[in-house]
């Protein structure tokens, strides 16, 4: 069966002709609601630029302050896979513009389809948003009391030693030869297993008690001069990661909240509800989806490719 | 069919000129997907690239990184959410947001004026070696 023959005949023969719309009363013709709508949801999403706009001047304003954290900090993101948000997100974008566009030809079917495989596209999104927001927590990323950038540099330096003649941005070294130094003040060994590092950083901070677990392998350190700039790197670190957290994370509030607009106008137009006679309803949510995308844009290259 | 919707401006009852909302050809949606994921291309291969070396600039990579961002973010403004097709008023609210960044900008200018804080790392763009 065709997707032509579940649609509507007169629309399916019209296959290239807009749909016919009601004119509410309170406009002088169609021309004036429609533009009516339109810009109702572009001063919305002016407000969200505003929004967005005052976590990117803190982001830029740290990024100038602390140009070296950001450059040591970002390593703990992973390009490939916001790469591969960042085409999934643009994928899930079309699929909106063509929804919209056979919102437009009254073709409800392929409407439902292309908001599908957008809905779908912002689950892959979110799935692996998942994936990296556990992987930053397990490694003591999240900026809480569980932040522990000693042992994030621990791990991240055993697991990823560069490879033989890659010479390392001095720059992006600030923090890990604080810790480096810490440690040798103190003479005290910081062994990371290579088999299984989570197990061995049960302890949150980085003072001297040592868990039962990590007795053997780790012992921490007390206060010392190159303990206290650690610090201070490390309380640097966690501006960047809260930072990462806070954008991230209200543009994934956004992702979810599209979700569920998505599902609904779904339904919506498998059920043939009066609500999408009209194509400006999936119109607006197409404009909402895109600016969704335009905030990730920008959000890839400032949070993972900080070179 | 409804009336209103060819293209072009068309005349209110009072003889004055309405804008109309265009829309796009199927082909422009897809030529600007591709656009955008040739740009995506751009913007990582630009990660692994150290502009500054060629130029003796650090703050090269950043700014093309920003300048792809924002190609890539006008080619979704103008033809997915189609303001190339709307009206003046909606260009103007469109063009509201991006004066919105632009005002922000100005609060580094109050950065300038201050006097230096220690606690700032602030980065001389040519000490790079």
């Amino acid at each position: 069966m065709s997707l032509k023959s579940l649609e509507n005949a007169a629309v399916a023969s019209s296959g290239h002709h807009m749909i016919e719309q009601k004119l509410s009363v309170q406009f002088e013709d169609l021309d004036q609601q429609n533009e009516s709508y339109i810009v109702g949801m572009w001063s919305f999403l002016v407000t969200e630029v505003m929004f967005f706009g005052a976590l990117f001047l803190a982001y830029t304003l740290y990024r100038v302050m602390y140009f070296n954290t950001y450059l040591e900090a970002h390593h703990f993101l992973d390009v490939k896979l916001g790469t591969l948000n960042t085409l999934v997100l643009l994928s899930s974008s079309l699929s909106a513009a063509l929804a919209v566009f056979y919102a437009q030809h009254g073709q409800r079917i392929k409407v439902a389809l292309l908001l599908a495989f957008t809905c779908l596209c912002a689950f892959g999104f979110m799935g692996i948003k998942y994936v990296e927001y556990t992987s930053k927590i397990n490694e003591g990323l999240l900026p809480d009391q569980n932040f522990n950038y000693a042992k994030a540099l621990t791990v991240f330096h055993e697991h990823h030693k560069p490879a033989a003649g890659t010479e390392e941005n001095p720059r992006a070294n600030v923090a890990w030869e604080q810790l480096e130094l810490a440690r040798k003040a103190n003479q005290v060994s910081f062994v990371v297993p290579k088999d299984n590092p989570e197990t061995t950083f049960v302890e949150s901070g980085f003072d001297n008690r040592v868990t039962s677990a990590a007795d053997a392998t780790a012992r921490v350190v007390v206060k010392s001069p190159a303990r206290e700039r650690f610090d201070i790197e490390a309380g640097k670190a966690k501006i960047f990661f809260s930072i990462y957290f806070c954008m991230t994370g209200l543009h994934g509030i956004h992702v979810i909240i599209g979700i569920i607009c998505m599902t609904t106008f779904i339904l919506m137009y498998l059920t043939k509800h009066p609500a999408v006679d009209d194509y400006l309803p999936t119109e607006m949510l197409g404009l909402y989806w895109h600016f969704v995308d335009i905030v990730w844009i920008f959000l890839f290259p400032l949070m993972y490719l900080i070179s | 069919m409804a009336s209103g919707h060819g293209h072009g401006a068309g005349f209110a009852p009072d003889g004055a000129p309405i804008e109309r909302i265009s829309h796009p050809k199927l082909s422009l949606y897809f030529g600007t997907y591709f656009a955008l994921l040739g740009l995506l291309v751009v913007t990582v291969v630009l990660y692994f690239i150290d502009l500054s070396k060629m130029w003796h600039w650090v703050g090269w990579n950043i700014v093309i990184a920003l300048i792809v961002a924002t190609v890539k973010a006008l080619l979704v403004v103008l033809n997915f959410m189609n303001v190339k097709g709307g009206t003046r008023l909606i260009w103007l609210w469109a063009a509201l947001g991006f004066i919105w960044v632009l005002l922000m900008g100005i609060i580094f200018l109050d950065y300038q004026f201050r006097p230096d804080s220690t606690a700032w790392e602030w980065q001389s763009l040519t000490d790079r070696k």
